[in-house]
């Protein structure tokens, strides 16, 4: 039809909106193109000019500094690798679990549910559940950032419900067909489910990504460290130095902020290009026609 | 039909299967071991593999240490710098490396999982975690043993009762300058207005005064004055804590007839105070100093506007190295000139000289008796700790090996100049050094201030006055020291500015006592008639 006639406070509204629409951008992308600047920029320029968006100077010394040795790299790599693996296990498991859950016909489902409900409510707490690790013989691989919390509660809980919403017609439809019972999951109730799998497959890796607490609790060899052990190492460092001085034998000089900035860009663009990949599958509905109503 | 039921009854036992399964996974395996408890000793320790002393003495020490690690790069236990330390101590070294910023978590987890290395670094002494564990014999009280040791037995006894608990040592304490506090003043402007270095309270009243009067910068502007004073904080020296003890003020606690009295209650005490606000009403000091940040402390001086502070000694290097810096960008640097100079401190009215201490450690290396079960064991262990603070040792382990990691010039050393090759061979060593009975290292090449600084905090070691309750774990402080630090803080600053006369501090010392600080001095006295009978 065209356009239609807005009235004058309409466009008033509409600029104001794409004003703060605008505005809130900035806020969460200039931080980060500061750091990045920052990173290239040489350590003098930093100190001089508090914030910029454009260095004067152009450096790569952070990024040698960082790659000069291969502890940065290394973490990198396992980072990648329990990130990975970490994901691939969390959807294994949790599509395995939710689908049967999603079952009425199973027996003794309200008990497990409420079992996965109690475990989100209760925890055991950091040292018992440092203590079942030990026990595990886990301390000191990478399977301790992976296998506990193979399955989050509350991942399970949404993606069982998922799986209950999808319309029982399709899966005597398949039955029909001559499908079975792991077919149909994996013919059906999957391609069907892309948009939760994509959401879940993001907040698992995101999440093993960021996670640098167990690392530290449970990995005493430094050669295993994640990126994020590292990342807080450089950073928190140069907080540290309060109440020392060059007097003490043992003061460490905190790194330069360049290295600072350029530790943060390594550490996060790796996770940032997960998201386009995903991106797709959040926008595309949940049932596409597959029921002739 | 019934090939339905077939796949009905199959549908059903895979689903019960899988959820099975999961269970499994998500409750962790609970399959374990019941009888296996979490003080399993087997398990405690890899074990030292000696089943009798008498091969101990031939086969290497096995050692696992742990330690807070600075830098995302660490030395390795293959690195030239521990296979060397390990020929020499005849020991198998492993390193925990454990990050700064986290040591607190990773060591009450490891303390409570009761599966300890050999050497642990405990950073807070006082934390309650290490505390009950001590207590609980979970550690090694290595006190009496230090006597039989070259090294350990010169440990400083000041240092010994400031990491004790409840008078026992459980650890070697990692020593630190013990008489780091004094006085940094401009030496230029004190031969600008042409007076000697302040020995007296007076002449270092006189010096203030003149710093404020007479020009001292000489750009002919009355824009000077005295003294830069930061806002207390009770926990931190911030001058008035060295000042008073000029006046005779004790540290915190006096003892007066065998019993501790707070540090208030002394007239010298208000004496020092009267002294602060005579330097506030004649303006000797700035005005804001109740508010005054302690990061922009040294800012006044490095810009020419004040003259002195009383803070650690060291300081003084560290507003020289940024007058220099300044004075640089304008092309008029002498770079052998020194602006600053530092003394330990001044004479009160009855001429002796007292000087504010630190702790004099940071945190203690602790040894666990899970880990190292007998005697003798626990005595190759010492000699080793004991070893690492033979000189060339402490050189070995502060700057590497010579012509790898410095070179060395004259009696000096030189760092080599690649930071990640110090960082993952050197730095971090350092770590498990007690520098008992001291600092005997190499140094690096030092400038005239830096040498007269450690010389001046050598000496104040002499005049330091302790803290007779340093050592104790109170719970009445734990509670309300917080408030009862804001109740005096305040009194004394308001007094200062002139918002309350003298009447007004002693009913601020009232509040005090009955807010908590009967409850406080009884408990201090409790715990300092049991190691003082």
């Amino acid at each position: 039809m065209g356009k239609q006639y807005r009235s004058t406070s309409e466009k008033i509204f509409d600029v104001f909106n794409y004003v703060f629409l605008a505005l809130f951008g900035l806020m969460a992308v200039l931080p980060f193109i500061f750091v990045i600047s920052g990173s290239f920029a040489t350590d003098a320029e930093i100190t001089k000019r508090a914030v910029f968006l454009i260095p004067k100077t152009f450096s790569l010394d952070a990024y040698k500094f960082i790659f000069s040795t291969d502890t940065i790299m290394r973490s990198i790599g396992v980072s990648i690798y329990v990130t990975v693996i970490g994901t691939i296990v969390n959807l294994f498991f949790t599509v395995t679990m939710a689908y049967p859950m999603a079952r009425r016909n199973l027996m003794g489902r309200n008990m497990i549910l409420n079992l996965v409900i109690f475990t989100m409510l209760f925890g055991g707490g950091m040292i018992p559940t440092y203590l079942v690790i030990r026990e595990l013989h886990l301390l000191d691989t990478l399977n301790s950032l992976i296998l506990p919390g193979a399955i989050s509660a509350f991942n399970l809980i949404i993606v069982k419900n998922f799986f209950q919403e999808l319309p029982p017609g399709l899966e005597e439809a398949a039955k029909i067909d001559g499908c079975n019972e792991l077919s149909l999951l994996w013919k059906i109730v999957l391609p069907l489910s892309k948009p939760v799998l994509a959401t879940f497959t993001l907040f698992y890796a995101v999440g093993h990504w960021n996670n640098f607490f167990s690392a530290l609790l449970y990995i005493n060899d430094p050669s295993k460290w994640p990126l994020q052990v590292m990342l807080r190492q450089i950073v928190m460092l140069s907080q540290s130095a309060g109440d020392m001085s060059s007097m003490d034998p043992t003061f460490v000089q905190p790194p330069e902020q360049s290295i600072k900035m350029a530790v943060i860009v390594v550490g996060t663009i790796p996770i940032l290009c997960v998201y386009p990949f995903l991106q797709k599958h959040f926008a595309k509905g949940v049932l596409l026609g597959s029921i002739k109503g | 039909m019934n090939r339905h039921t077939g796949m009905g009854s199959m549908k059903r036992w895979l689903s019960l299967w899988l959820i099975v399964a999961m269970l499994v996974v998500i409750a962790g395996c609970g399959g374990g071991n019941a009888n296996e408890s979490a003080a399993d000793p087997a398990s405690a320790s890899k074990g030292n593999g000696n089943e009798g002393g008498e091969q101990a003495e031939q086969s290497p020490l096995d050692l696992t240490i742990m330690l807070p690690i600075f830098k995302t790069n660490y030395p390795k236990d293959n690195g030239p710098v521990v296979e060397e330390i390990k020929k020499r101590t005849n020991s198998n070294i492993h390193f925990e490396w454990v990050p700064n910023a986290s040591y607190a978590d990773k060591f009450n987890i490891t303390l409570a999982s009761g599966k300890l290395p050999h050497i642990i670094y405990v950073g807070d002494v006082k934390a309650p975690s290490f505390v009950s564990a001590a207590k609980s014999g979970a550690f090694w009280e290595v006190g009496p043993y230090l006597q039989h040791f070259p090294n350990l037995s010169g440990a400083n006894p000041v240092i010994m009762e400031n990491s004790a608990i409840e008078g026992k040592n459980y650890g070697i304490y990692r020593g630190r300058v013990l008489g780091r506090n004094g006085v940094a003043f401009r030496k230029d402007w004190l031969d600008n207005v042409g007076l000697e270095t302040p020995q007296t309270v007076d002449d270092f009243y006189h010096m203030l005064k003149a710093f404020k009067e007479q020009d001292p910068d000489q750009n002919g502007q009355n824009d000077t004055y005295g003294m830069v004073l930061v806002k207390w904080t009770g926990q931190w020296a911030s001058g008035f804590d060295t000042i008073k003890l000029w006046f005779g003020a004790p540290n915190k606690w006096g003892v007066i007839d065998g019993k501790l009295v707070p540090e208030h209650e002394y007239p010298e005490y208000v004496e020092a105070l009267k002294f602060m606000k005579k330097l506030y009403d004649e303006k000797l000091i700035n005005s804001d100093f109740a508010v005054m940040d302690s990061a922009k402390w040294v800012d006044p001086i490095v810009n020419n506007k004040a003259g002195v502070i009383v803070d650690v000694v060291d300081v003084g290097a560290r507003i020289d190295d940024k007058i220099h810096a300044a004075l640089a960008k304008e092309g008029k640097d002498e770079p052998d000139h020194h602006y600053i100079d530092v003394i330990g401190g001044v004479t009160g009215p009855d001429g002796k000289l007292r000087t504010l201490p630190t702790s004099g450690f940071s945190g203690i290396l602790a040894i666990p008796k899970s880990s190292v079960k007998t005697e003798e064991e626990l005595m190759r262990v010492l000699g080793f700790l004991d070893q690492l603070n033979d000189p060339d040792m402490q050189t070995m382990l502060g700057f590497g090996l010579e012509g790898v990691h410095y070179n060395a010039v004259g009696e000096f050393i030189e760092p080599i100049k690649d930071t990640v090759k110090l960082e993952s061979e050197v730095e971090g060593l350092n770590q498990m050094l007690g520098f008992i009975p001291e600092d005997r290292s190499k140094k690096v090449k030092q400038t005239p201030l830096r040498v007269k600084q450690a010389e001046v905090q050598k000496a104040n070691e002499e005049f330091i006055v302790t803290n007779p309750a340093e050592a104790f774990i109170s719970t009445v402080y734990s509670q309300k020291g917080q408030q009862l630090d804001n109740i005096i803080n305040d009194a004394r600053i308001k007094f200062i500015v002139g918002q309350i006369d003298e009447a007004g501090l002693k009913s601020a010392f009232e509040v005090w006592k009955k807010t908590g600080g009967d409850d406080l001095v009884a408990e201090m006295n409790d715990l300092y008639s049991q190691v003082n009978p």
